[in-house]
């Protein structure tokens, strides 16, 4: 490789990198390589700043909130793409398929049968007794036990180039949003960059939704009313609300607009007088979702949803309960659980995991705590991680109190060294940790959308990819 | 019928107060515009406490403990974040009622609103002399005038676009009597048997032009006008977007567009109270000046009030 302008000083350090491959690999000639070592880097910081101000007019934001209020912010967008082969990504579709395939079979399973616990492949108090298990859910039959409509399954990609599953996610996971309208962007602001690249378009997202969403419709309901259930304009995902409403053409509900009556039925408040509801794509938690049965509290949701449910009256994805799924102490469990279902090797494999609950690896775990990552179970959005080789000496003492405490709140994996993308800085290009968040859409069958959202540590050498602690986005291409 | 998007009433609601608010916004600069160039003739103060007194607003603003000198008043009218009849108010919740709706505006909408309401909030950080406030008056009446062009050239003619029509139109039809019972307020007082001098031709120009109807009144009356048909052309024109009865016919013309293409129908109260409006504009009493037209724009007000209650009850508030 000959090192350019925009590429002087460019050095993964071991890393693997996205465009050039593993450290020690074989360079390849890479064609978004050499169209970008034409570029001057002032002037492509200079049309980025243009870009992202264009992203806060459009109003393509997240709040944060903090101490002193909740600030609109955009998420921080690296102009560089990231590019994932067609030969890489068949076997991430396949992977990808085959983990929601058997979420969705492990939860119908746990609200269903529970064989799984019968046969010993996990342990059952491990799954009931989790805080996003709901009892109400046993015995409840989904159309095409579809459990998990919409799901996020969280890549990263260790040294050697091999993708693995960091954590999956049943529980509206967002950021699909992003995908799409970084795309948008990049063919707006960067339109030289993309010009006769053949990449997968991402574009279709908001039909394949919703026709997901009415496949997992009670059958019997013809043309069903499709809702967006968002917690309303202060929840920091609001953009995403708006953008996945308007992309499937639906109203944004909040849970005020709804009322279930005697009969079990769902209605929105229209100006035109009740009017039937079928599906509810719900961006709020089990918990605020009927006070009839959770949170007695909840503003958020609507008395008599869980009623209206069991009836086979409303569908509601994802399931009640999904969350079970997608904990991390479940994760531990997930080759197993894809052998037990499917029949099947995993496609791709988990990061090494070590369940604290169990004797032998809490003994490992307190021994290594300074190489290891340790992350609380039922937590998500980098909340309550501790990164050993980065903690302090006091917290690493904290978690470790932690851990004997409560060791089964804990699990723990090595310290990845997640693979580096080029990205832009002000002294130049820079490699910078990504991760990789694929969509897959459920109805009869799993669908995943080419590429997926794609998260950059813009700070250098950080590995917290998460939106709230200063992450930032890139273009994902899969390339035809 | 077979058009209805089922609008949820919420919805609804929060078109209706985007509308008013943008017209709002766009009718306090009108009105500090006029008060403006009239208090430069005068060259004092005294200009700016009727403005005040058409809001009611005299306690809320002595409430802030500053004198009252133009620039205190421009300052409450403009930048004032606690005023509740202030542009950078009306910005802010015009976005807020917007941002309810974002999945049913174009995503072009959006954008103008977030940098209209940018521009205007900006106020709130500036210093400003009594010499730009016209200039900035200005930039606030045209950054609405951008908005409404925008959301006119790209919004869905659906039932939210009805109801953002409907209240822009009825908060301007409002907002214009304002305008011209600011010279007409102090007849308020029924004790006071004689009536004060009435308000000078250039002070009819004046309004005339932030009304944008001063050429539009010569082509029409030519030579002898006098004040009243001034007030008449204010009031009473169909043909002038700014004036009273325009901005009622385009609230009924919503109303029946509503009926018409999405079968929401209006129901018996709120036809009643718009006929009640119409009927009162087509019969202005025969002196339109002094008194008579004072009480005149205070029943209309009266009309406008009550037709937005009956709206909330059948659109926006359901049972």
């Amino acid at each position: 490789m000959k090192k350019n302008d925009a590429f002087q000083g460019y050095d993964p350090d071991g890393d693997f990198c996205e465009i050039f491959g593993p450290a020690d690999g074989k360079q390849t000639q890479n064609p978004l390589a050499q169209r970008l070592s034409k570029y001057n880097i002032r002037t492509l910081n200079q049309r980025n700043s243009a870009a992202e101000r264009e992203l806060h007019n459009l109003g393509i934001t997240f709040t944060v909130y903090s101490d002193s209020g909740a600030i609109d912010r955009i998420l921080p967008f690296d102009p560089i793409p990231r590019q994932i082969s067609q030969a890489d990504w068949k076997v991430l579709e396949k992977g990808c398929r085959q983990r929601v395939m058997a979420l969705n079979a492990f939860l119908a399973d746990v609200y269903g049968k529970q064989k799984i616990f019968k046969d010993k492949i996990i342990p059952k108090a491990l799954v009931t007794g989790n805080k996003n298990f709901r009892k109400e859910m046993v015995g409840v039959k989904l159309p095409h036990s579809t459990y998990t409509h919409i799901s996020g399954v969280d890549l990263i990609r260790d040294e050697h180039g091999e993708f693995l599953v960091l954590e999956d996610n049943c529980r509206s996971p967002s950021g699909v949003s992003y995908v799409i309208e970084n795309r948008h962007l990049m063919m707006r602001s960067f339109p030289d960059l993309m010009e006769g690249v053949k990449v997968m378009p991402v574009s279709d997202y908001g039909k394949r939704l919703k026709a997901t969403l009415t496949e997992t419709t009670p059958a019997r309901y013809q043309n069903p009313q499709v809702v967006l259930l968002t917690p309303g304009v202060f929840n920091s995902a609001y953009f995403e609300h708006v953008f996945l409403a308007r992309e499937m053409g639906v109203p944004l509900v909040e849970g005020r607009d709804l009322v279930v009556d005697e009969e079990d039925r769902v209605f929105m408040k229209t100006i035109s007088g009740l009017e039937r509801v079928h599906m509810i794509y719900r961006r709020i938690d089990d918990a605020f979702l009927d006070p009839e049965v959770f949170r007695k509290d909840s503003m958020l949701g609507a008395p008599g949803l869980m009623r209206s449910l069991k009836a086979g009256k409303v569908a509601i994805a994802n399931a009640v309960g999904a969350g079970v799924a997608d904990d991390k102490a479940v994760y531990a469990y997930m080759p197993r659980i894809i052998k037990y279902y499917l029949d099947e090797d995993p496609v791709l494999n988990n990061v090494e995991t070590w369940i604290c609950r169990e004797k032998d690896a809490l003994a490992y775990v307190l021994e290594h705590l300074e190489d290891l990552v340790v992350k609380p179970v039922g937590e998500s959005g980098g909340y309550g991680i501790v990164i050993g080789p980065m903690a302090t000496k006091a917290e690493l003492a904290a978690v470790r109190r932690e851990l004997k405490k409560n060791p089964s709140n804990y699990i723990a994996q090595p310290m990845i060294r997640l693979s580096v993308s080029p990205t832009l800085t002000k002294a130049g290009l820079r490699p910078r940790h990504v991760d990789l968040r694929p969509f897959v859409l459920t109805g009869e069958e799993p669908w995943v959308l080419p590429g997926g959202l794609t998260r950059v540590a813009m700070r250098e050498g950080s590995l917290v990819v998460n939106s709230s602690q200063g992450g930032g986005s890139k273009d994902t291409w899969v390339m035809r | 019928m077979g058009d209805a998007l089922m609008l949820l009433s919420r919805f609804a609601d929060s078109a209706f107060w985007m509308g008013r608010y943008l017209e709002r916004a766009e009718s306090l600069a009108r009105l500090l515009m006029v008060t403006e160039s009239f208090a430069a003739d005068q060259e004092s103060d005294e200009a700016w406490a009727p403005i005040l007194q058409v809001f009611a607003d005299t306690d809320a603003f002595s409430e802030r403990g500053k004198p009252l000198t133009a620039l205190n008043v421009a300052r409450f009218y403009l930048a004032d974040p606690n005023n509740s009849n202030s542009v950078i108010l009306a910005a802010t919740m015009m976005k807020e009622n917007a941002r309810s709706l974002r999945h049913l505006l174009s995503t072009e909408s959006w954008r103008q609103v977030s940098l209209f309401q940018k521009s205007v909030a900006a106020l709130q950080k500036r210093r400003f002399a009594l010499s730009k406030m016209s200039e900035i008056c200005a930039d606030i009446r045209d950054g609405s005038c951008t908005l409404r062009g925008v959301l006119d050239a790209t919004c869905y003619r659906d039932e939210v676009w009805r109801f953002l029509q409907l209240g822009a139109a009825l908060e301007r039809a409002d907002q214009s009597t304002r305008l011209i019972d600011i010279k007409y307020f102090r007849f308020d007082r029924d004790d006071d048997d004689d009536e004060p001098a009435p308000p000078d031709v250039a002070w009819w120009n004046t309004l005339l032009r932030s009304a944008s109807g001063y050429h539009a009144f010569q082509r029409r009356y030519s030579f002898n006008a006098d004040p009243a048909d001034a007030a008449r052309f204010l009031i009473c024109d169909k043909h002038l977007p700014l004036s009273v009865t325009n901005a009622v016919e385009a609230a009924c013309e919503q109303l029946a567009r509503l009926d018409e293409d999405f079968g929401a129908r209006p129901g018996a109260a709120v036809s009643r109270a718009a006929k009640a409006l119409r009927e009162r504009l087509d019969a202005p009493p025969a002196r339109l000046s002094g008194r008579s037209l004072h009480r005149y724009l205070d029943q209309i007000q009266q009309e406008i009030i009550t037709l937005a209650n009956v709206l909330d009850d059948r659109y926006f508030s359901p049972a």
